[in-house]
């Protein structure tokens, strides 16, 4: 029995059609009618979940190497509070 | 030996359990940070200065943005696919995903050149301003690394089928390279979102 097999992911036909509706919705979101900085971190936060998705389901850190996968998370904190920075503060 | 699944962890790395090598995550991580400093000199700059940035910001075609990133993420699917089935031991299946992660790539090269051609036609280019300072360089060396990843996945795709290697040291090398084509991939979701996405009021 590999130790793969024990692995549970998403399928990743699922795992891209959620990205692609995550992404149409953040540039319809950045775009629309919505006020700005709200479409704006809107967006930010759809990509830093699509970031999360990535990282856990295609990059298979999630069920991975404990420091690695809290390298990852912190990155994507990090850079997530920077452009929301760049909303907020701006 | 070829079709034989892959029935121990790809890793050989003593004390890392992680997919692929903990050499290239090192490299990824690395990578990973300089372009967290690249966003936060681009979001000083939009907070100095957000009138100069959001008129930039308007300058640039959304719809290219949206396409690349759909092209990239239909890509890396291919790639995470390409990993599982090497998991499984499935060498040609991984290798015929490879050859797909490769097709579906190609055109965010060719989506970058036209749209680089598009602004340079209108006059904008590194020096416009500070906006398009960034936006050349950032996407310029994003595009180096896809160009890199381009590299990687030709290399990969003989390591796949290539007998003479343990089915571990494939498996590791193809984990390893997934992992770096999924960072071009996801460093592009955050420039998107950064170059194009942020409206100001």
């Amino acid at each position: 029995m590999s130790v793969f097999a024990k692995r549970s992911f998403l399928p990743v036909p699922l795992v891209w059609a959620l990205l692609v509706i995550a992404s149409l919705a953040s540039a319809a979101l950045a775009e629309g009618n919505a006020a700005p900085h709200l479409g704006a971190t809107a967006a930010i936060l759809i990509a830093a979940v699509k970031i999360d998705l990535i990282i856990g389901q295609y990059m298979e850190v999630r069920v991975s190497h404990r420091p690695l996968r809290l390298l990852l998370a912190g990155w994507l904190a990090v850079v997530t509070l920077i452009l929301l920075a760049g909303i907020w503060f701006a | 030996m070829s079709t034989s699944p892959a029935n121990t962890s790809s890793n050989t790395s003593p004390g890392f359990s992680g997919p692929g090598d903990s050499g290239v995550w090192f490299f990824i991580i690395a990578d990973m940070c300089a372009f967290a400093v690249f966003f936060l000199v681009f979001i000083a700059g939009r907070i100095a200065n957000p009138e100069l940035y959001e008129t930039s910001r308007q300058m640039l075609d959304l719809r290219f943005g949206l396409a690349n990133t759909l092209i990239l993420l239909t890509s890396g699917a291919f790639m995470a696919q390409a990993a599982r089935d090497a998991q499984r031991g499935l060498w040609l299946k991984s290798r015929q995903m490879m050859i797909a992660t490769l097709i579906t790539g190609l055109p965010f090269g060719v989506s970058k050149a036209i749209e680089w051609k598009a602004k340079f036609d209108h006059g904008l280019s590194l020096t416009t301003n500070e906006f398009f300072t960034y936006y050349f360089v950032f996407t310029g060396i994003h595009f180096l690394h896809f160009i890199i990843g381009l590299g990687v996945l030709v290399v990969l795709l003989q390591t796949a089928t290539d007998k003479h290697k343990a089915a571990t040291t494939r498996l590791r090398w193809i984990e390893a390279g997934g992992a770096y084509w999924h960072m071009v991939d996801l460093l592009w979701i955050v420039l998107f979102a950064m170059l194009y996405l942020l409206r100001a009021a």
